[in-house]
């Protein structure tokens, strides 16, 4: 990969690779690490992308592995970050920062499933794959999330 | 609108407007200036060869009682060499160091693999969490003589049965795949070994350590 290409890529998808970072980590200081050793990986990739979106695939698989790798270990299981100062960000309307924090509640196993099923249009059985699990153990934390989400959201979720 | 449309749109609104911390493009955007250096530091002296050939998969060491170091004197880092050889293809990986936020350090290495999959190694220094192996999404955890596999919310307490003679095994079934765990430690060395079931295809993944 040379500096241009890397350099782009990092512009068009440092959004969206921090985004489900953050959605797969109990803190965002996590999710920060997370994205730079998903783009250390791309950086060290020797191949060339055939297009855009393969590119964006690559890099979201690559970051939901680094989350799992992450929070699988041993002493991020056991050790909560709670000493932590989390930046919260600061929305345009009440009813998103609702919607914000209902996500964050949710256990982090459903919140990464949540936002590649609603963010990043990825199906039922690309999720399965991606995290490793059966289509039928997606689809029955992708109900639970909706329901709590709709037990915390009430009519602004439909 | 469907009512699951409009959460879609709602959902997408809402996190667009999540920015991205201040100060991490710039650290990103250096990538391209420190690996160089990393690379350099990690890759000969941790570990000599890694052969890797399976699904994701992740492989951490810890702490200096590691499985079957002791009994030669040789510390880990100078004994460590690690197989694990799936679907006949070898893969060497180089390693690099990366300080962790809590003082640790902990060497990576990662590599594609040709069927597009994506495999890591991770290998910490001597430290007070034990010995931690994990493939295939299921861990294999020894610490305080204690022997535990954890995978997703269960954890199996497999002591007793791993100390009466260096061999556990068993089955379990979690998230509905149903996975099955060997563990064996002997004078020649130490393994483990984890087979998933999933759809109905059966994946096997196992590592042992080789001593030169």
């Amino acid at each position: 990969m040379d500096t241009k290409e890397y350099e782009r890529l990092v512009n068009l998808y440092l959004g969206s690779v921090y985004r489900v970072a953050l959605n797969g980590c109990t803190c965002s200081s996590d999710a920060e690490d997370v994205v730079q050793n998903t783009f250390i990986k791309l950086w060290e990739r020797k191949e060339a992308f055939s297009d855009d979106d393969y590119a964006r695939k690559w890099l979201i698989r690559v970051t939901v592995n680094e989350c799992k790798s992450l929070w699988r270990t041993a002493w991020h299981r056991k050790t909560a970050y709670l000493e932590e100062t989390e930046r919260e960000p600061v929305f345009s309307m009440p009813e998103k920062s609702d919607l914000y924090y209902a996500v964050r509640e949710l256990p982090v196993k459903y919140r990464q499933m949540v936002h590649l099923y609603y963010f990043e249009d990825y199906s039922v059985k690309e999720i399965a794959g991606l995290m490793k699990l059966s289509e039928t153990a997606v689809q029955t934390r992708l109900l639970r999330a909706r329901q709590q989400l709709k037990e915390k959201l009430k009519e602004a979720w439909k | 609108m469907s009512g699951e449309e409009q959460n879609r749109s709602f959902y997408k609104e809402t996190f667009e407007e999540i920015p991205v911390p201040e100060g991490l493009a710039e650290k990103v955007g250096r990538i391209t200036e420190r690996e160089e250096k990393g690379r350099r530091t990690a890759a000969g002296h941790v570990m000599r060869k890694v052969a890797i050939a399976a699904a994701v998969l992740v492989v951490l060491f810890a702490g200096s009682n590691g499985i079957a170091y002791a009994m030669t004197g040789r510390t880990w880092l100078e004994a460590m060499m690690v197989r694990i050889p799936i679907a006949g293809k070898e893969y060497d990986v180089k390693l690099r160091e990366q300080q962790l936020r809590n003082g640790e350090t902990i060497y990576i290495g990662d590599i594609e693999a040709e069927n597009g999959d994506n495999y890591r190694v991770q290998i910490y220094e001597p430290g007070q969490q034990g010995t931690y192996i994990e493939m295939a999404g299921a861990a294999i955890w020894m610490k305080d003589d204690k022997v535990y596999v954890w995978d997703d919310d269960l954890e199996i307490d497999i002591t007793e049965d791993y100390a009466e003679d260096g061999y556990a095994s068993g089955t379990y079934e979690v998230n509905g795949i149903l996975k099955g765990y060997k563990l064996w430690k002997t004078d020649e060395g130490a393994g483990c070994w984890i087979e998933v079931l999933r759809d109905g295809e059966k994946e096997t993944f196992w590592m042992r350590d080789w001593m030169e």
